[in-house]
């Protein structure tokens, strides 16, 4: 039994009638059940057989091989044996309804269980050669094709590439190709690496869970392998509205106007957002973040000023920090709001997190600034140094409001410490991925509704305040990282 | 320890409980100092080895300098630290879902049938006794789900542990079946929106699930839900 990533419980079973000294019928379903009670019977396959000596003897059923497909229902496999020889089979359920596909063909004709969903939505799997015993991992699609074949290895984790880390520590890439060698240890939620050793251990090891499109990545299908589908980003589901870079700046600078304090006498906080980015448009998210973060600050009480500012740069990044948002050159140059001396409130940024792929297995934690591609639109260990403190108060924090911007891959420090080492500065940062919602709450992206077919309908985000920037986990805190 | 980190220490009872109300003692403070909490907090001061000591406990503690090492990050493989379960051995190890109703970073099982919930600092945070019971799922809380058969009465139930103290408490025990047998549960399922499955099965026959053969041609399948509000599912029969 597994939770599909459409949030249904899936139960495979199977059974056989003997109701005459002819044949023996067999029937494969799934129960899909949602968690109000509501079901339907899926029929996936039946199958006849002559009756044999004793019509009534138990038959012996295969392993169903039960795997999520996204967030559109389930993909299993199975193996029945018809003919004097084995058969195998694959279906695709979407909605209430199953359809056969061919099965992928693995050497010696062994089954192929699911293991894994790629993050191009094919699939990994595991196979045993009948014959010889030797064990194989195979990669095909939702239609059965295989699309390579790697022997005496079990998949482990799918990575973000398109690639698996086997159980063996190899990486391999979206062809199968090997591509390097890592240590597995258990790795948490948050990125903390463990090993069991008699005691437990907490190692210094890169973490190997990613963030990505799959649904179900890793074996048991999230770090906790309870057999629970787990997008890990989830904000790729939520629908928003584009903006070209214009669009955005007006809307910046609308926001800016609306929120232009009154009150110039408390604490400066300056409040950067990031462009909305390539594979994924944020629209106007950030700036709906920002600018709900500022009317907070205004609000408060605290006579604060907070002024939200475009960055596209770590140029852009570096003045804003210098100039009170002040930027006088770069991508989106922004006029100062008269701000109230230094920035001794604190900084916030709003945007796209997570890690540059560096080639060769090696990534590196960084803010993801601009659409543009490029180390100098991204924020990261070689272009840190560029953001100075001159003009931030002794007190002030910094908040990164981006995907697992406290959290790093690779053994290195997460870009959340980073700039904590070069501010001097607490910042403060989650380890975790964001979606959007108007609700603060800090927990798991749910559905709130399904479509026709029982796929889900997930939350859309709005185009108005409040927005917020939420961790994709039950009430996560934000970590703090101290400057060393 | 990175110079300039802080950390939480705890004496463990050889059943794995913390111990409060010792005298704690660092070899050399320059380098490790503590707080006068009980148990303490340490702060490392400087580059160096220590000895904390707890009455007739004791642990080492490395410090080292962020600034000599490369990226300033502690090389692979470093032990940043260590919790020797209740001394039975650590058998497994399972992650925790974050949550703000749990404490747990990693559950770890111990070879005596008990499992610890740890934090992220390897403070372990409570105890609880599972010897009976598989699977022991995560839940979305914090906590975990126990599917539990009862050794004696032969009573399948589920129950839940709470993320923050690990104390149980009821989620479903199936009423017995007209022939007075009990019924069997699992497989097991959780839900991200708190919600349990099981599945259900008559106390005489083999429970239905990945590749098993539900005999009777008058079995039974249940699907319960035992989460939130939403009670007992449906049952269906086929």
């Amino acid at each position: 039994m597994i939770i599909a990533g459409d949030g249904y419980a899936y139960v495979p079973y199977q059974y056989a009638v003997c109701d005459d000294f002819i044949s023996q019928d067999f029937h494969l379903g799934l129960l899909r059940v949602d968690s109000g009670g509501a079901y339907n019977n899926i029929s996936v396959f039946d199958w006849s057989l002559p009756v044999g000596i004793n019509p009534c003897e138990i038959p012996q059923f295969s392993e169903i091989g039960l795997i999520t497909n996204a967030d559109q229902g389930t993909v299993l496999t199975w193996e029945t044996w018809e003919n004097g020889s084995n058969q195998e089979y694959m279906a695709v359920t979407t909605g209430a309804s199953a359809s056969l596909v061919s099965a992928p063909q693995a050497p010696g004709g062994g089954q192929v269980v699911p293991v894994l969903q790629a993050q191009d939505g094919s699939f990994v799997g595991t196979a045993q050669d009948p014959n010889t015993g030797n064990n194989y991992m195979v990669a095909f699609d939702a239609s059965g094709n295989v699309r390579w074949i790697v022997p005496n290895e079990t998949p482990q984790i799918a990575t973000a590439d398109g690639g698996v880390i086997g159980q063996s520590g190899i990486t391999y890439d979206q062809n199968g190709n090997a591509t390097g060698q890592i240590g597995l240890s258990t790795q948490t939620w948050t990125g903390n690496m463990y090993q069991e050793a008699g005691s437990l251990e907490a190692m210094a090891v890169p973490s190997v869970f990613e963030a990505g499109a799959s649904f179900w990545p890793t074996v048991g299908g999230n770090p906790s392998g309870n057999g629970t589908a787990f997008i890990q980003c989830p904000c790729l589901l939520q629908s928003t509205d584009t903006a070209d870079p214009d669009q955005l700046e007006s809307a910046l600078r609308d926001g800016q106007a609306a929120l232009m304090p009154q009150d110039q006498q408390g604490p400066t906080y300056l409040l950067l957002v990031g462009q909305p980015g390539i594979e994924y448009n944020a629209g106007q998210s950030f700036v709906l973040a920002a600018e709900t973060a500022s009317a907070a600050l205004t609000q408060s009480g605290a006579s604060s000023n907070s002024v939200p500012v475009l960055v596209s740069t770590v140029s852009d990044f570096a003045a804003a920090l210098t100039g009170n948002g002040f930027i006088t050159g770069g991508v989106t140059p922004l006029t100062t709001l008269g701000m109230n001396g230094p920035i001794a409130g604190g900084v916030t940024f709003f945007g796209h997190g997570g890690w540059l792929d560096l080639g060769g297995g090696v990534y590196d934690s960084a803010l993801f600034l601009s659409p543009t591609r490029g180390s100098v639109y991204n924020l990261w260990i070689q272009n840190v140094g560029q953001l100075s403190n001159a003009n931030l108060g002794t007190n002030a924090t910094i908040v990164l409001y981006a995907c697992n911007a406290g959290k790093n891959r690779n053994a290195g420090d997460s870009i959340a410490q980073l700039v904590a080492n070069q501010l001097r500065r607490t910042v403060w940062a989650y380890p975790v991925d964001m979606w959007y919602s108007a609700d603060p709450t800090p927990r798991i992206m749910l559905p709130v509704g399904r479509n026709a077919d029982g796929t889900p309908i997930w939350p859309k985000v709005k185009s108005t305040t409040p927005l917020y920037m939420v961790p994709n986990a039950n009430g996560v805190k934000a970590i703090p990282f101290y400057p060393h | 320890m990175l110079v300039g980190d802080t950390h939480t220490i705890q004496a463990l009872s050889a059943a794995g409980q913390s111990v409060t109300g010792l005298t704690w003692t660092s070899s050399d403070p320059t380098i490790v100092s503590l707080s006068t909490d009980d148990p303490p907090i340490l702060t490392a001061v400087a580059a160096g080895h220590v000895t904390i000591t707890a009455g007739a406990a004791s642990a080492d503690v490395t410090v080292s300098d962020p600034t000599l090492l490369p990226g300033g990050t502690l090389p692979l493989g470093t032990v940043i630290w260590s919790n020797p379960g209740d001394g039975s051995g650590v058998q497994f190890i399972v992650p925790a879902v974050p949550s703000t109703s749990g404490v747990a970073d990693v559950f770890a099982f111990q070879s005596d049938g008990t499992v610890q919930a740890i934090t992220s600092d390897g403070t372990t945070a409570w105890t609880a006794n599972v010897a009976n019971a598989w699977p022991v799922l995560p839940d979305f809380q914090g906590g975990l789900v126990v599917l539990n058969v009862d050794p004696n009465t032969n009573v399948s139930s589920i129950y839940k542990l709470d993320g923050i103290t690990g104390q149980p408490y009821p989620a479903y025990t199936p009423s017995p079946d007209p022939d007075g047998t009990s019924p069997r549960l699992g497989p097991v399922a959780i839900h991200p929106d708190g919600t349990i499955f099981a599945v259900q099965s008559p106390g005489g026959y083999a429970a239905p699930g990945f590749g098993d053969w539900h005999r009777s041609r008058n079995g039974y399948v249940q699907i319960h839900c035992t989460a939130g509000d939403h009670g007992l599912g449906p049952s269906f029969r086929f």
